[in-house]
């Protein structure tokens, strides 16, 4: 069931897609691994946060470019920034 | 009106004042990457400066999700359109960016704010710009992260998120305070010359006993950073936390102190300092100031809508997954090498971004001790070697503040703490 728009609804939901180029996701997905892999995330924490629907940006960025690129990308990431030792 | 140089346009431009610059001047670096909306920032400076009745729309630091919110709403995209108008397709830029301190980012072709003659009514109005409306001030962050629920069942929730409503595409979180502009649009239009620039650290403030709230500043300052306060019937803005920068503030025992929003960020994207200023308005050189070298030498961080002409001192690191285009308008035409140098950091950037919020004092000089290669590889078909560092902090008096390495410990609080303070 599709609610029509209320133009006077404060709470209507005006943003649009905006169009970005289909290496968009793959970037994103590499400074969510890089940003978090330099926090102390290691492999299996970060592969979480991607497979995990209420993280929606990475969980989108999983759905969209697939498990096995974003388990590159992750790997690739804790490879530079994941030797952290506590 | 008087011509001035400004850097940032790589060319002289009018301006209503003559030219006059402060001994140093208060600017800042937010890294867009790593901002997650916490809101802390916001929340430190509301508790601290405009948390009084009247108050009530007043926040002077926010972060609003791009390209979907503003505070006040639609903020850059009316501004944006004004100009258009003022000068249709003229928002260009020539050349390419160069090691030219005086034209860092090649040179601006268009009009800015203070360069619009015909769109300026009546005649006696010096800057272009709109006064918001009421409905534009109050809800902050409306249309932006918040789910609608269920298209036709309204008041009800999903039971698992991940059905709720997402941004199928990209956006990010854009933090913002007044920018402290070298040449403010503000104090431009002021008919009361209530707004003064301060010489010992160029931060903009409003004499309250000067002004009237004839609301001039609201309506010309782009950014949309000076705000009216009805029950006082006057306008009020950012005032950078001077006490704190002056290290007047208890805490920071007579050193120069960062604002309360830097000091709050969480995600440590802020760093906040006092760069020092040439004659004629540039910066100078001052290699190993961290703001300096962010801006200047590394060149990662650029100002926020440069075209506006103001000058502004916040400076951004662009978020490297959005749009070029989109960047572009934004950030102007440094946004390509602003981004293939944080992507691809040398060894002083990577020590560099190790200073962000490891102390809330400011920091004047940085020096890197090299350590010993911990890693060699590849990322995205690159070479990668990576050194640990040492980074250390020194404060106005040159003493040390903090000394801290790119592989910095991580300390990870044992489950049965997990929520303690």
């Amino acid at each position: 069931m599709t609610k029509p728009v209320e133009y006077d609804d404060p709470m209507e939901l005006i943003g649009v897609e905006l169009p970005a180029g289909s290496e968009a996701m793959r970037e994103m997905a590499y400074v969510l691994g890089e940003e978090f892999a330099r926090l102390g995330f290691d492999e299996t924490r970060l592969l979480r946060v991607f497979r995990n629907p209420f993280y929606t940006g990475p969980h989108r960025a999983l759905r969209v470019l697939g498990e096995q690129a974003v388990e590159e990308i992750v790997a690739e990431c804790v490879g530079i920034w994941g030797r952290r030792k506590e | 009106m008087a011509k001035v140089h400004n850097w940032q346009l790589g060319r002289e431009m009018t301006y209503p004042y003559e030219a006059t610059y402060p001994e140093r001047q208060f600017a800042f670096v937010f890294n867009i990457n790593r901002c997650i909306a916490c809101q802390s920032c916001t929340m430190a400076c509301k508790s601290t400066w405009t948390f009084s009745k009247g108050q009530e729309q007043m926040w002077w630091a926010n972060v609003e999700t791009k390209p979907y919110g503003g505070y006040p709403m639609f903020w850059d995209m009316k501004i944006l359109e004004l100009m258009e108008k003022a000068n249709p397709d003229g928002t260009r830029w020539t050349s390419r960016p160069s090691g030219d301190p005086k034209a860092p980012y090649g040179q601006f072709e268009g009009r800015t704010i203070f360069e619009a003659e015909r769109m300026l009514t009546p005649d006696s109005a010096r800057v272009l710009g709109y006064l918001p409306t009421d409905e534009e001030w109050n809800s902050p962050n409306i249309y932006e992260d918040n789910p609608v629920g269920q298209r036709g069942a309204p008041g009800e929730y999903h039971k698992t998120g991940e059905q709720l409503p997402e941004h199928k595409t990209w956006f990010f979180y854009l933090a913002r305070i007044c920018n402290h502009c070298s040449y403010p649009a503000c104090l431009a239009a002021c008919p009361r010359k209530a707004i003064y620039k301060r010489p010992e650290d160029g931060i903009v403030l409003i004499d309250q006993s000067e002004c009237r709230g004839y609301r001039k500043c609201v309506e010309a300052c782009p950014y949309k950073k000076s705000m009216y306060r009805g029950n006082t019937r006057v306008s009020e803005k950012c005032v950078a936390c001077y006490p704190r920068i002056e290290g007047k503030d208890p805490e920071s025992k007579g050193k120069p102190m960062e604002t309360r929003c830097m000091a709050a960020c969480i995600g440590q994207i802020r760093l906040q300092g006092l760069v020092k200023m040439n004659r004629d308005g540039t910066w100078a050189e001052d290699r190993y100031n961290p703001i300096y070298y962010l801006v200047h030498v590394a060149k990662v961080a650029l100002p926020l809508y440069p075209q506006f002409g103001t000058e502004p001192n916040g400076y951004y690191i662009p978020p490297r997954w959005v749009p070029r285009p989109y960047l572009r308008q934004m950030f102007g035409p440094g946004v390509d090498q602003a981004i293939e140098r944080y992507e691809n950091p040398d060894r002083e950037l990577l020590a560099v971004l190790q200073l962000f919020r490891r102390s809330n004092l400011i920091i004047y000089r940085y020096e890197v001790k090299e350590g010993p290669k911990v890693y060699e590889g590849t990322l995205r078909g690159r070479r990668v070697t990576l050194y640990n560092d040492t980074v250390i902090a020194y404060g106005r008096d040159g003493e040390e503040i903090f000394r801290t390495t790119v592989e910095e410990p991580i300390y990870v609080r044992p489950a049965k703490h997990a929520n303690s303070i």
